[in-house]
């Protein structure tokens, strides 16, 4: 389904469209007081944009650096092409070794790849062990958020969730009652596992170690008690020295949720006496990227989140609206890159008002590269780009009942209108006077050229 | 090989080589007291910090410890009974109440402490405890995370990490919880 029909079923339930797009506000204005405390933090972008596009031009070399020094640590290295290949040498892992409890923590590139079903295929019980996972995974649903998987629930349901799943008490939503719940039941997880997998936020070709960035303490618990530790990373992954971490964990955290610093930056290099340590390096569609060079700068991104915090399409539609593994600005930019045919509505899930890629700590211009993808697909598609943008901005912003509900959606807009691509190339801006800000409410400016 | 395969294809796509620069950290460095910021984030992080002297820190933990049944810790200064061998199984200390470690040093702008493998007998001991104790040396504080990254410098160890606050989770409904997966509560001594 396109992403206007999918928004829309979301769209129905009012109160649920509220409170979504009202968190997700409350987690940018966190970002917001965090980044203004840093001085020198559009200096602290560029820096990290810079390193960014040297390891893109040297990912080949960066690789083999970081494959040489980390099996000079004891690490065994693996690749994959793609998401099949990446699916089998995990397998491979677990069955030589025998290993049929599986805790894993947070990892988009599992998801990608489809690790889960695979895995249990095979009679493996694979445990998503961050609470937002955990709690989606008992749902059967994907995550919605790359950051905040479970951000479209309520705490009744999750209540309700756990009620049904474990059998425990219900506590009335009360969020730290069903996160000691959650505790326990993850508790015995931890303990019994076999093997335990990451993602991997950072790896260093220096010195061949990686770094794993958690708030709950899960990809610890996992790794140092099971007796493998599988490590899964796309090859953007790369940074080239040590002490480019210093740049990317200040900017990490604040961008994604406002805290300077994760609870837990764990940076793994060797495995710990009598265990295993795996890396398998994925690329499943990305070196093709690498070949674009007006969508190559997507490569750069570290999954922060930001750029969906901030999206007001995002904020109103959900992250299943856009049915891709990675959802939201950068979701709507990577997934035409994989799948054209299928993803082709989401270039259009945009205001293209840039907010995105002003918080965007390692500075994708993203919406120049949605404005680009539409460029390529409307031709193609046979629709003008007026009709398709027409039929995603309209859903959210053409609902004055549902547009009203957000005053923050006009706080964005103006306070991150670039007039003349407003004006220029989204249906509803075309050919209309913006307003003058900040004279003007932009709900009334609407209001008044969408009558005319 | 697929190893060969990606190597090729990132070649043939990559785009010619953009020259690493040298960052300039020093735009970065900012005029701040570091021990009232490091108390400050650590506060923030939802930890809490004790500043005392290094011989106070048996009896506060004493009195401030006073119903935990199983406690371990790597300081000089406290030596409960409790001590175990580093050949134990990680899982034999999943009943810990209480840890007690020293960190490397830690880091004013998010409170963050350094802990790497040489002051662990076991990785997985700051994070199995319900209650986790670290002891930061004043002196050792640095500004911020260019300066944690100098003071690690060449790191040669198998596992180090940087422990900011107790364990904690917002995945429901925004809710800030402290105590997740990992600890349920952080005090850090500064002496
Ligand atoms: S594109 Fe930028 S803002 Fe969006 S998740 Fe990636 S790094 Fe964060």
């Amino acid at each position: 389904m396109s992403h206007p029909k999918l928004a829309n079923i979301f769209l129905k339930n009012e109160d649920r469209v509220n409170w979504h797009d009202k968190a997700l506000w409350f987690v940018r204005e966190k970002r917001d007081v965090a980044v203004n405390k840093v001085k020198g933090w559009e200096e602290l972008r560029e820096v990290a944009a810079s390193i960014k596009s040297n390891v893109l031009s040297n990912l080949d070399n960066y690789l083999l650096q970081f494959e040489e020094n980390a099996i000079r640590n004891g690490i065994k290295v693996h690749w994959a092409m793609n998401a099949t290949e990446h699916n089998e040498i995990v397998l491979k892992i677990l069955q030589e070794n025998g290993a049929k409890h599986i805790v894993k923590s947070k990892s988009m590139l599992t998801e990608e790849c489809g690790l889960n079903p695979y895995l249990e295929k095979s009679g493996i019980e694979v445990i998503d062990t961050d609470l937002g996972e955990r709690i989606v995974q008992l749902a059967n649903e994907p995550p919605s958020h790359i950051v905040l998987p479970a951000i479209h629930k309520r705490k009744e349901e999750i209540d309700a969730l756990f009620v049904e799943k474990w059998g425990i008490k219900g506590g009335n939503g009360n969020a730290e009652y069903l996160t000691r719940e959650a505790r326990k039941h993850l508790r015995e997880k931890f303990l019994i596992a076999d093997a335990a997998i990451t993602g991997v936020n950072f790896a260093i070709a220096e010195n061949g170690g990686f770094v794993v960035c958690t708030n709950e303490g899960n990809a610890d618990m996992g790794t140092h008690l099971a007796n493998i530790h599988i490590a899964c990373m796309g090859i953007e992954k790369i940074i080239p020295e040590m002490e480019h971490l210093g740049v990317f964990l200040r900017l990490l955290a604040r961008s994604a949720t406002g805290q300077p610093i994760t609870a837990y930056s764990s940076h793994f290099f060797k495995p710990r006496p009598g265990t295993q340590l795996h890396v398998v390096i994925v690329d499943n569609g990305r070196s093709q990227l690498l070949g674009r060079p007006e969508f190559r700068k997507s490569l750069h991104c570290i999954r922060c989140g930001a750029c969906l915090n901030t999206c007001p399409v995002f904020r109103k539609t959900g992250g299943y609206s856009y049915e891709s593994v990675i959802p939201g600005p950068i979701g709507s930019i990577l997934g035409p890159g994989t799948d054209m045919e299928k993803y082709n509505s989401l270039p259009f899930a945009s205001t293209l008002c840039g907010s995105c890629t002003d918080v965007c700590p390692v500075k994708i211009d993203i919406h120049s590269q949605l404005y680009k993808w539409r460029q390529i697909i409307s031709p193609k598609k046979g629709t003008s780009i007026k009709k398709l943008a027409a039929r995603v901005t309209g859903n959210i912003l053409g609902n004055p009942k549902l547009f009203r509900l957000s005053a923050t959606i006009g706080t964005v807009l103006l306070r991150y209108l670039p007039g003349s691509l407003m004006k220029n190339l989204t249906a509803w801006g075309k050919g209309r006077e913006l307003p003058k800000v900040p004279k003007q409410r932009f709900r009334d400016w609407y209001i008044k050229n969408r009558k005319e | 090989m697929s190893k060969n395969e990606i190597i090729a294809s990132i070649r043939r796509n990559k785009p010619s080589l953009i020259e690493l620069e040298l960052p300039d950290y020093q735009q970065f460095r900012e005029d701040i007291d570091t021990v009232s910021l490091f108390k400050q984030q650590v506060n923030e992080a939802g930890g809490s910090v004790i500043e005392c002297n290094r011989g106070d820190i048996e009896k506060i933990l004493s009195d401030n410890y006073q119903n935990v049944s199983e406690v371990y810790s790597l300081i000089d200064e406290f030596n409960p009974l409790d001590n175990r061998s580093a050949d134990d199984e990680p899982s034999e200390y999943k009943n810990l109440d209480l840890v007690v470690l020293n960190g490397k040093f830690g880091v004013a702008e998010n409170g963050a402490i350094w802990v790497p493998d040489s002051n662990l007998s076991q990785r997985i001991i700051p994070f199995i405890t319900r209650n986790l104790v670290l002891v930061v040396l004043q002196m050792s504080l640095v500004a911020n995370m260019h300066d944690a990254y100098t003071e690690i410098g060449k790191f040669s160890e198998g596992f180090g990490v940087f422990i900011a606050g107790p364990s904690k989770t917002a995945d429901i409904e925004q809710s800030l919880v402290i105590g997740a997966q990992g600890p349920l509560s952080l005090t850090v001594f500064l002496v």
